[in-house]
């Protein structure tokens, strides 16, 4: 019996092997890059005779194999820019906050899992100030290339100040997802590493046509625009689509950037008596019209003001704008959890100290950051064409819904599903009011004016 | 063409609007006058204004009647120009001659530049009231009463200051400044008291017309430089120095914009600047001011 110990000691020795084999097949994944730094192969002999028979001699080679991963960097570096100063700064510069608090969120909860190194690494937001200039934010994102290193970058604020942008990052391949900027120019070039979260600027009313199309009731329209690039961007698509629909248009009216009296437009309005009057324009214009209209008389069936926001409020009054309709990506009430869960987003406006009524492109900044986090867990690595790859196949979840970066339609190239959603304010709450899939409540028209 | 009811209606926010200019620009021609300094913080004290306005309102969720905040502002604001004027610009006055003609321009262009921030920190986006009165309806007009009361309140403002220059002797003291620094200097008037109150009151007529200004749009802390460039260019248009030529036009400048309006908004802007323009080249000395001594 004793001399049959060696025996079973190798077939043992050879369970364990094959058991450990399988358990290592299981544990690296095929897709997985390992290098290999060193194999140790012994061949162990032994001989025994079995059962009082003949000797038999079993060898088994055992092969020892150590797989080291390559050192893990300290941290994913991803870069942005916001305008802490300049004409954008009251609308997107305390998204720096923003961006740190997800940071410190993200890093809390262990980082975010690279599958290279297969661990969670952290990450670091480099934030510089691109005073609202274009090219002082393509300056920047050199910098951020070249200098920060960064493996991937968020857009800054607007389609003028990305445009320079897009031209740094074409000629370095670092993969970038824009955040506020939706017009044509920026997805028409074919540039691989350029994506965006949100559908384009032209499409984000869409909703609220399908909206004006399935109640059956408006009949005319009135468009007042201002005269750059947010309102033409909007009108681009708004004016075929209320076409398309059978709206007919019976006013159309374009004002420049800081225009104090519209008694002009307010007049021709109320000749037109328009069932709609949709102000394609950003704030303080957008409520400076409104405004104006309102104590003029103006009283049209609805007013859609898609920059439905907080300064448009504190000029206009919750009191005297309810019933308007708007169009906003988040909102109380969208049912959608988001990437990292609706309780995390909600976390980091709060330690941010920002609310989606005072700063609703906020919720497109977290979308943005949404899709980066979801691509680097996705990504074989941090290499830009890695992310690159990943940021094209990604299909996310974003509080606003499902987007899909990789989207390429028509001369259009990666450019997400996002659109804006109805909402209506009633006795100061918003409503969403469409798709009928989400909406908390039905969209009440015509205005019931007091 | 405007319809005739058009017509009425494009006519009173064109005096609304260049009553609020009015404001502006007679309080920088005063300053101008007495002082002989191109106060470029004028537009910014006037965004200070609409932002106090602002301010309060909020804080007092909306229960503070805007039209009230004039008598609190009003002398607040006074005395802001007042210590200006004090501390900033008549130590300038000692300095050779040479830094006097570009020094003061430089002080208020460096206050405004931080005066901007100060306020862009304190609220960092555009702001504005919801204060609005329902519309009133007379012969068939619709029109915005909270833009009546505020026409009426600018004309009460201009006629008080109209008195307040005629009869009182602060007033006559800065028209004869205005008119003859060395002569009124010889004559036993304080200049300096005086240039100090007249900093004081043009502050507090640009007050005014920054509560009006944020009754009729939201602004933001950037407002008051272009502000300011639009009002240097009525004083021109008016006169440098005339008190009732930058009464004039500011009126002119106001209806100009909205009647150009009606045609085209785009073209609304450039009015101001086209208007300075041919006057400069038809009358430099603008519509009322008088024509310099050829040397």
């Amino acid at each position: 019996m004793a001399r049959a110990l060696p025996a079973v000691g190798v077939v043992v020795a050879l369970i364990i092997g094959i058991l450990g084999g399988f358990f290592a097949a299981t544990v690296i994944s095929p897709q997985e890059r390992v290098v290999v730094t060193s194999v140790a192969t012994q061949v162990v002999t032994t001989t025994a005779t079995v059962g009082g028979g003949q000797p038999m001699t079993l060898t088994a080679t055992i092969t020892r194999t150590v797989v080291e991963r390559p050192t893990p960097p300290k941290t994913i570096i991803i870069g942005a820019t916001v305008p802490k100063t300049g004409s954008f700064s009251p609308v997107a510069g305390p998204f720096e906050k923003l961006y740190l608090a997800w940071q410190d969120l993200v890093n809390e909860r262990g980082g975010l899992y690279v599958k290279q190194y297969g661990m969670r690494l952290p990450v670091k937001v480099v934030i510089y100030d691109d005073e609202s200039n274009g090219e002082t934010a393509a300056r920047l994102y050199e910098r951020l290339i070249t200098v920060d290193k960064a493996d991937i970058l968020l857009g800054p604020y607007s389609t003028p100040v990305t445009l320079p942008v897009i031209d740094v990052v074409a000629k370095y391949g670092t993969p970038i997802v824009t955040t506020q900027a939706g017009a044509p120019p920026i997805y028409t070039r074919g540039l691989k590493n350029v994506f965006s979260a949100i559908d384009l600027i032209s499409t984000w009313s869409y909703s609220y046509f399908d909206m004006i199309k399935a109640e059956g009731k408006a009949r005319t329209i009135a468009f007042v625009i201002q005269d750059e690039a947010y309102g033409n961007g909007l009108m681009a698509g708004a004016k075929p689509k209320a076409q398309e629909i059978g709206l007919r248009i019976v006013a159309e009216e374009k004002f420049p950037v800081g225009t104090t009296d519209f008694t002009a437009i307010i007049l021709r309005l109320k000749a037109a008596d328009p069932d709609i009057v949709f102000v394609a324009g950003l704030n303080p214009g957008a409520a400076a019209f409104v405004k104006q209209a309102l104590e003029q008389g103006l009283r049209p069936r609805e007013y859609h003001v898609p920059q439905l926001t907080k300064p448009f409020l504190d000029t206009v009054g919750v009191r005297n704008a309810n019933y308007f309709t708007g169009e906003w990506f988040w909102t109380e009430g969208i049912p959608y959890d988001g990437y990292f869960g609706r309780e995390f987003w909600m976390e980091a406006m709060r330690r941010a100290g920002l609310t989606n009524d005072l700063y609703p492109w906020a919720s497109v900044t977290w979308q943005a950051l949404e899709t980066v986090a979801a691509a680097i867990e996705k990504a074989n690595s941090l290499k830009p064409e890695d992310l690159v790859d990943a940021l094209e196949k990604t299909y996310v979840l974003t509080i606003s819904g499902p987007t899909q970066l990789g989207r390429d339609f028509g001369q259009f190239t990666n450019v997400g599903l996002i659109r804006a959603f109805p909402v209506q304010l009633v006795d100061g709450r918003f409503r969403v009011i469409w798709p009928p899939e989400i909406r908390t409540a039905e969209h009440v028209y015509p205005t019931p004016w007091q | 063409m405007p319809t005739p009811l058009a017509v009425v209606e494009l006519t009173l926010a064109g005096l609304l609007l260049g009553g609020i200019y009015s404001l502006l620009s007679v309080g920088l021609t005063v300053t101008f006058g007495v002082a002989r300094v191109l106060n470029l913080t004028h537009g910014e004290f006037m965004m200070v204004s609409s932002l106090a306005v602002y301010l309060l309102f909020q804080f007092t969720g909306g229960a503070f009647n805007p039209f009230a905040t004039l008598g609190l502002l009003i002398p607040i604001l006074f005395a802001s120009g007042y210590l200006f004027e004090k501390f900033l610009i008549r130590p300038l006055r000692q300095k050779p001659v040479d830094v006097i003609e570009w020094a003061p321009l430089l002080v208020t262009l460096g206050v405004a530049l931080i005066i901007e921030d100060i306020a862009f920190m304190t609220v960092p986006r555009e702001f504005g009231v919801s204060y609005s009165l329902p519309p009133t309806r007379i012969m068939g007009l619709t029109l915005s009463t909270t833009r009546l009361a505020s026409l009426v309140l600018v004309t009460c403002v201009a006629l008080a200051l109209h008195i307040f220059l005629r009869r009182t002797f602060i007033g006559k003291a800065i028209r004869a400044t205005i008119q003859d620094r060395e002569g009124a200097l010889t004559m036993g008037i304080n200049v300096n008291r005086v240039s100090a109150i007249t900093f004081g009151l043009g502050v507090s007529l640009a007050a005014a017309a920054g509560v009006f200004l944020v009754m009729i749009r939201s602004v933001d802390a950037y407002v008051g430089l272009p502000i300011t460039a639009k009002a240097v260019a009525i004083v021109i248009l008016g006169g440098m120095g005339s008190i009732l030529g930058s009464l004039l036009g500011a009126i002119v400048l106001g209806i100009s914009e909205v009647y150009v309006s009606f045609y085209s908004p785009a073209w609304s802007f450039t009015v101001a600047w086209i208007i300075l323009i041919i006057i400069l080249l038809l009358r430099p000395q603008g519509i009322l001011g008088k024509r310099a001594e050829r040397v």
